[in-house]
């Protein structure tokens, strides 16, 4: 049995970090100057590694377009970016890197929920789905966190890691040491002893799931997709496969996510479903989970 | 593509690739310059037969060459050079990444195909960062072709950054067909004869500039 130990969301990605730069010379961080100097995750690393491995841009230099310069010559590159500074352009680098070249790029996102300013107005999902090649995975627990920034860093090609900021201070059980979790593998938690229910979810909704859950006396599956990019399709179409019935759990607009799911489970389980595809969006900073409890028993008595 | 909706314009008959622009060049310029170890931040537009499996970046389609070409510094052996070929769209982005190689004294060279009007822009941004800045005509094949190799021999030697901006061989309203003032002097005919001395195929580049123009 691994061992353990309970620490937050944001310690454990900082770990997994400072692990793997310990592990490889080639790992080296970038953010802009601002970002860097806020971030929780990075903030502690500069001074175990110094500014060479610890690489602060100007504010206005696009830290995506360096990090694939970067990589382009054989350096893994952890770069972090807000939300407001991927458009459509400043993400496009991100889709050149050559999948042979000899780096990989994994572009860590600090999301909040919508931030000031036009670009942040369009949920941060769709414009990565609309990013070629790149894998997309977003962790809900401390262990994924870890788990997951591990398994990008390691992968080659381009990667982003959608990190929950009010995820950041929740706590759970990490295993100790090199601890890999490969993108594209969803979890299942089965509620009840009969689901009739799959609730599909990723990042601070699969949390919000959890414990509404808790409160929903509702016999049913909650899906943490953690990855959204690949998904897992056996994962879903297994667990509709045994329940009939799908919600997708989303942040309000369309994050593109749940048409995702919707697509797939169309082309590959349609036979399996008694009831309509839903969605139930959540508004910014929502943590009701009484409110999704309701939700979730309206579905369930369909 | 920009030289194919030229095209379809009318305003650019019987001209092919990036030599329809008079940066033709700026491509044999950076060809040339590049040694072992060195690496080229370039768009296809930019494709050139010595360069090709040296581009960062995998298709013809990276943007933000300067930066991409900051990035690729910081990988780069001790003695080697990247060069970054920039379009005419400068803007704050790639003064800051500028300022960063600047600051940091990375091995970098960029080469901005710049039109008159805005030549100033780029030197501009050059002064305000400290970088060396060189002003060049790409109808003096030559000149370019030493300045970029200057460059990159003052970044090879730790030195910092030079942007070489570089006007179009032919100003704008000239470009709906090349007819050189002195047949005997024409910087194409020059040209040709430079890429044959340096075991270049003048009918591969022009294939290359085909294809990268979409015929």
């Amino acid at each position: 049995v691994t061992p353990t130990t309970k620490i937050s969301y944001a310690q454990a990605l900082s770990e997994a970090i400072r692990m793997e730069m310990h592990r490889s010379p080639e790992v080296v961080c970038v953010a802009s100057d601002g970002a860097a100097a806020r971030s929780p995750i990075t903030a502690d690393l500069a001074t175990a590694f110094g500014s060479e491995r610890i690489i602060k841009l100007e504010a206005n230099v696009r830290p995506v377009s360096v990090a694939v310069g970067m990589a382009a010559r054989g350096m893994r590159v952890i770069c972090e970016a807000r939300t407001a500074q991927l458009g459509p352009e400043a993400l496009a680098p991100l889709s050149e890197l050559d999948p042979g070249a000899p780096g990989s790029v994994v572009l860590r996102i600090p999301d909040g929920g919508p931030e000031p300013g036009g670009l942040a107005l369009s949920p941060i999902e769709g414009r990565l789905l609309d990013t070629p090649h790149a894998s997309l995975v977003a962790p809900a627990t401390p262990a994924d966190a870890k788990g997951m920034m591990v398994g990008c860093i390691r992968a080659s090609g381009s990667h982003c890691v959608l990190e929950s900021e009010p995820l950041y201070a929740s706590v759970g059980d990490v295993p100790e040491g090199s601890h890999l979790v490969q993108s594209g593998t969803a979890t299942i938690e089965a509620w009840g002893e009969r689901p009739k229910l799959s609730i599909v979810a990723y990042g601070a909704g699969a949390r919000l799931a959890d414990r509404a859950l808790q409160t929903a006396g509702v016999d049913a599956e909650l899906i943490d997709l953690r990855s959204l990019r690949p998904l897992d399709r056996q994962a879903l179409t297994s667990s509709i496969g045994r329940t009939g019935k799908a919600v997708v759990i989303e942040p309000e607009g369309s994050t593109r996510v749940g048409a995702e799911v919707a697509a797939l489970l169309m082309a590959h389980a349609f036979e399996y479903l008694d009831g309509p595809l839903t969605r139930i969006a959540l508004a910014p900073g929502d943590e009701d989970a009484a409110r999704l409890a309701e939700g979730i028993e309206d579905l369930a008595r369909y | 593509m920009q030289v194919a909706e030229e095209r379809k314009r009318g305003r650019m008959a019987q001209l092919e690739g990036a030599g329809a622009r008079g940066w033709e060049a700026l491509e044999a310029a950076a060809s040339r310059a590049l040694r072992e170890g060195d690496a080229l931040a370039a768009s296809a537009e930019w494709l050139t037969p010595k360069a090709r499996g040296r581009r960062v970046g995998s298709s013809c389609r990276l943007t933000d060459m300067v930066a991409a070409g900051l990035g690729a510094t910081f990988g780069a052996a001790p003695g080697t050079a990247v060069i970054a070929l920039a379009g005419p769209e400068w803007g704050a982005a790639e003064t800051a990444a500028l300022a960063t190689a600047v600051r940091r004294r990375a091995p970098l060279v960029v080469v901005v195909a710049t039109p008159e009007e805005t030549a100033e822009v780029a030197r501009t941004a050059a002064g305000s960062c400290g970088a060396v800045f060189e002003l060049v005509s790409a109808a003096e094949v030559e000149v370019v072709l030493l300045a970029v190799e200057t460059a990159c021999h003052v970044a090879r030697a730790g030195q910092g950054p030079t942007l070489v901006a570089c006007r179009p061989a032919a100003p704008a309203q000239a470009r709906r067909r090349w007819e050189p003032r002195e047949p005997s002097n024409d910087p194409i005919e020059r040209y040709a004869g430079r890429l044959g001395q340096l075991g270049i195929s003048v009918a591969e580049m022009r294939e290359v500039a085909r294809s990268a123009a979409g015929l």
